[in-house]
């Protein structure tokens, strides 16, 4: 079994050392867990692109360090609430929230997945072990995103309090909210299948992912809005010490010496549920779980043959401009909408973010909110929008589940890709995007009323067309295609999560200043993110991808000559 | 497409010192080969030969060889798309998009090839028609079975009406009916003028349907003519034990022992 390297490899070796004895209480074969981990390892380094390009991985990792910084910051500044402990309860929720998030979106499909499990069906190989292995591959990609929220908190900690006990108390929390997501995550799967069958259980799970992506959204936009009057009232509350993660506030005078483990019972409990979720979710996973993801692949039939019927092949005859374009929006637009990595990391994402997002605007219609509101928040869905949906497009368009299928394209008579590729984008951009959009902005219209309808289709329909437009042209420069490692090889990475990094630090400093020069900041942060792209676009395309080799056939004809 | 136009006299398939290297490692050292038009070629040898490596040359696929390629009087290198709109490929294992339907795949190939959409529609169904798959004309791929799936791929690649077919086992997973008439079907292809250049290790079919044999063996030529040219002075009963003679190594019996042993 090749010994696979990098960063997320040799993190679950070591949880598998760590955790192996505990894990052999609950009937996992502690041997065999390496050999599984490194397998799957194996095949994710060598994978094509399975799952999303790098460049969105990249986006949050940053993002999760970006918030470590920011919920520290933004709860120092609330500490007149209750002195500096209601700051380890957002350390915690920021943590949980980005993890249960990361997981909900990158790495839950080896709860739903059954390819491997028919190379493993034959083997003398425990189904808990089959699990375990799962949970920890699952944990060992995951943890970047912990460390670096809990690396702000740990770092500031101490200098806010003045005291080493954020040294122990951080770390805890991490680990906890960690477990907490991870556990989660995988019980609820769990569960979803012992309870609703094989049959029906992949539909019900992207159901669930999608609601609890949209909740976890929502209700970070319920706390933006609850007020401080509100958070003074559930503070006082004597249910609080049971409620979490309100409740893990009391860790922080336990450790102090400032509460007794009796007034603490309700934050430990909490401590001891989180770490508890992932060993009942394996407790849960028996032979009936595996065997039922093995179930056979849909037979689900389409009407159409050979005609193609529908508003998707209108629209596609009309936008695209040659046989290239449209044999590449008829395949993607197809794909789009059926293929597994896609509907489960792109529509969680992209779905959860309308549904969530729209939760917000339900309350801001009740404080009245003026009409320029509407515009300034459709306009900031647009831009999430298109941050989350453009490197999805791209992605989409150059990947398959099965990219070994591209010899098909290989082998017709192009004389380049780009058509092809210009028709992908298109096809995705028409069959995922303009439903969602679409969507969106009938919620906005339903929720603040038909006479913002047209400020509202207009700014979303802009996004839309950028992200159609913008895509295609950028479609050779994509940076890497393997997903995001820390293996030596893609040290190449870094260069890009620093580009990154630069764009967002300056973004913040950017905004804040603007906000406090004029009222229109966000025009203007439209305007420092179109100076900023080619910056950001110019150092990603130093590194390679998988088009580069599209533009070859003209260094392949002046070789030949 | 191009304006580049296929030499309308040139034989289907010319390699004249064909030879590939990569890094150290030779696939392929210097063959002559021609496969003239409305002949089927059977191209035969063991694994690593450089049966694949030759394919990928005709198709294009490799950047730099020795020697001189050309398909239908044009150099795969500088011309590829022209070559491309006249070959059908079917590689040896059935690659396709697993989500899409029958109907889905061959409208991608009808438009990545610029076929007029009705004549490909009416293509397309006498296919499917011909391989018994007109009923499942909206499965998606991921539920056919392999020998539908191989159906799919001869339907694909005979959707444009190519003049140069390449083979890698395209009877496998066939039924014993599907293959005779799959045998039937070169045959009659190869008399209305279509080259076919058949990679094979099923050597009963080979020796049945094509007109001439080509045996590689490290990537050399050993043996090339017809069956009758090959077996002519050799005891071979069929093409089976003649190719087993050619490209034996000497230790067979030596390997059939030592995994004999791996088993106790």
């Amino acid at each position: 079994m090749p010994d696979a390297s990098g960063f997320s490899a040799a993190t679950s070796r070591l949880l598998a050392r760590v955790l192996g004895p505990s894990l052999a209480l609950l009937g996992v074969e502690r041997a065999v867990l390496p050999v599984l981990l490194g397998l799957q390892h194996a095949v994710d380094q060598r994978r094509a692109s399975e799952s999303q390009g790098g460049w969105l991985r990249g986006l949050i990792l940053v993002g999760a360090l970006k918030s470590g910084l920011f919920v520290f910051v933004l709860a120092y500044l609330l500490r007149e609430l209750q002195g500096e402990d209601l700051l380890w309860v957002f350390v915690f929720s920021q943590c949980f929230a980005i993890c249960t998030l990361v997981l909900l979106v990158f790495h839950s499909d080896s709860m739903v997945d059954g390819d491997d499990l028919r190379i493993l069906a034959p083997t003398p190989v425990r189904p808990r072990t089959v699990y375990a292995a799962r949970c920890l591959h699952m944990a060992s990609h995951s943890i970047p995103y912990a460390l670096l929220c809990g690396l702000f908190p740990l770092a500031l900690g101490p200098v806010v309090t003045k005291d080493a006990w954020p040294l122990v108390l951080v770390p805890v929390l991490i680990a906890a909210a960690f477990a907490a997501a991870l556990g989660s995550v995988t019980l609820l799967h769990a569960l979803t299948l012992l309870l609703v069958g094989a049959r029906r259980f992949a539909d019900v799970a992207l159901g669930l992912r999608v609601a609890l992506f949209a909740g976890l959204v929502a209700s970070s936009q319920l706390l933006q809005r609850l007020g401080l009057d509100n958070l003074r009232e559930a503070w006082a509350a004597p249910w609080r010490a049971w409620v979490p993660p309100l409740c893990l506030a009391d860790l922080g005078p336990l450790v102090r010496g400032e509460l007794g483990l009796a007034a603490s019972k309700g934050a430990l409990w909490c401590l001891v549920a989180c770490f508890a979720l992932l060993p009942l979710s394996i407790l849960a996973a028996s032979r009936s779980y595996l065997n039922s993801l093995q179930a056979p692949p849909s037979t689900q039939r389409h009407a159409g043959g050979l005609r193609e019927r529908g508003w998707l092949p209108w629209l596609g005859d009309r936008l695209c401009r040659d046989h290239a374009q449209r044999a590449g929006y008829g395949y993607a637009s197809a794909l789009a909408r059926r293929e597994r990595p896609f509907l489960r990391q792109a529509l969680v994402s992209s779905a959860g973010l309308v549904f969530g997002s729209s939760f917000g605007l339900i309350l801001q219609r009740d404080d009245g909110v003026a009409a320029v509101a509407w515009i300034i928040e459709a306009q900031y869905a647009s831009l999430v929008f298109l941050a989350i949906l453009l490197p999805t497009m791209l992605d989409l368009a150059r990947f398959s589940a099965h990219p070994e299928a591209r010899w098909v394209h290989a082998t017709a008579p192009l004389p380049n890709f780009a058509s092809l590729h210009r028709g992908a984008l298109l096809g995705v951009g028409c069959s995922f995007c303009l439903p969602l959009f679409c969507g969106t902005a009938a919620i906005y219209m339903l929720v603040a009323g038909f006479e913002h309808a047209v400020a509202v289709i207009a700014s979303l329909g802009v996004a839309l067309v950028t992200a159609l437009w913008c895509s295609p042209r950028f479609v050779f420069h994509l940076p890497f295609s393997e997903p995001f490692s820390w293996h030596d090889d893609s040290m190449r990475n870094l260069g890009a999560l620093a580009a990154i990094a630069a764009v967002m630090v300056l973004q913040m400093i950017a905004v804040g200043a603007l906000y406090a020069l004029a009222p229109a900041a966000e025009w203007a942060l439209l305007i420092l993110v179109a100076l900023l792209l080619p910056l950001a676009w110019r150092r990603f395309q130093a590194i390679g991808g998988p088009l580069a080799a599209a533009r070859a056939p003209k260094k392949a004809k002046a070789a030949a000559h | 497409m191009g304006t580049t136009e296929v030499l309308n006299d040139s034989p289907a398939v010319e390699l004249r010192g064909f030879g590939k290297r990569y890094g150290d490692r030779l696939v392929v050292d210097s063959i002559d080969l021609v496969v003239p038009r409305g002949q089927i070629v059977g191209y035969l040898g063991r694994n690593g030969a450089g049966k694949s490596t030759t394919i990928k040359a005709l198709l294009g696929f490799l950047d730099s060889w020795e020697g001189e390629v050309r398909v239908l009087g044009l150099d795969p290198r500088v011309d590829g798309p022209a070559i491309k709109r006249q070959i059908g490929h079917v590689p040896e294992h059935a690659l396709l998009y697993e989500q899409l339907t029958v109907a889905e795949h061959l409208l991608l190939v009808s438009r990545l090839f610029d076929l007029e959409p009705n004549k490909a529609r009416a293509r397309a169904e006498a296919l499917l028609a011909g391989f018994d798959l007109l009923e499942r004309v909206d499965q998606r791929i991921g539920a056919l079975s392999k020998g539908m799936r191989q159906k799919l791929m001869l339907c694909a690649a005979l959707l444009h009406e190519p003049k140069v077919l390449l083979l890698d086992e395209p009877l496998s997973g066939l039924d014993a009916h599907a293959a005779v008439m799959m045998k039937r079907l070169l045959r009659a292809l190869a008399d209305r003028g279509t080259s076919i250049f058949y990679s094979s290790h099923a050597l009963e079919a080979v020796q049945r349907v094509c007109d001439r044999i080509v045996i590689l063996e490290a990537g050399r030529i050993r043996a090339a003519g017809t069956w009758e040219e090959l077996s002519r002075g050799t005891h071979a009963k069929d093409l089976e034990v003649y190719f087993t003679q050619v490209t034996e190594r000497g230790d067979e019996e030596e390997r059939l022992a030592r995994i004999l042993a791996s088993q106790g």
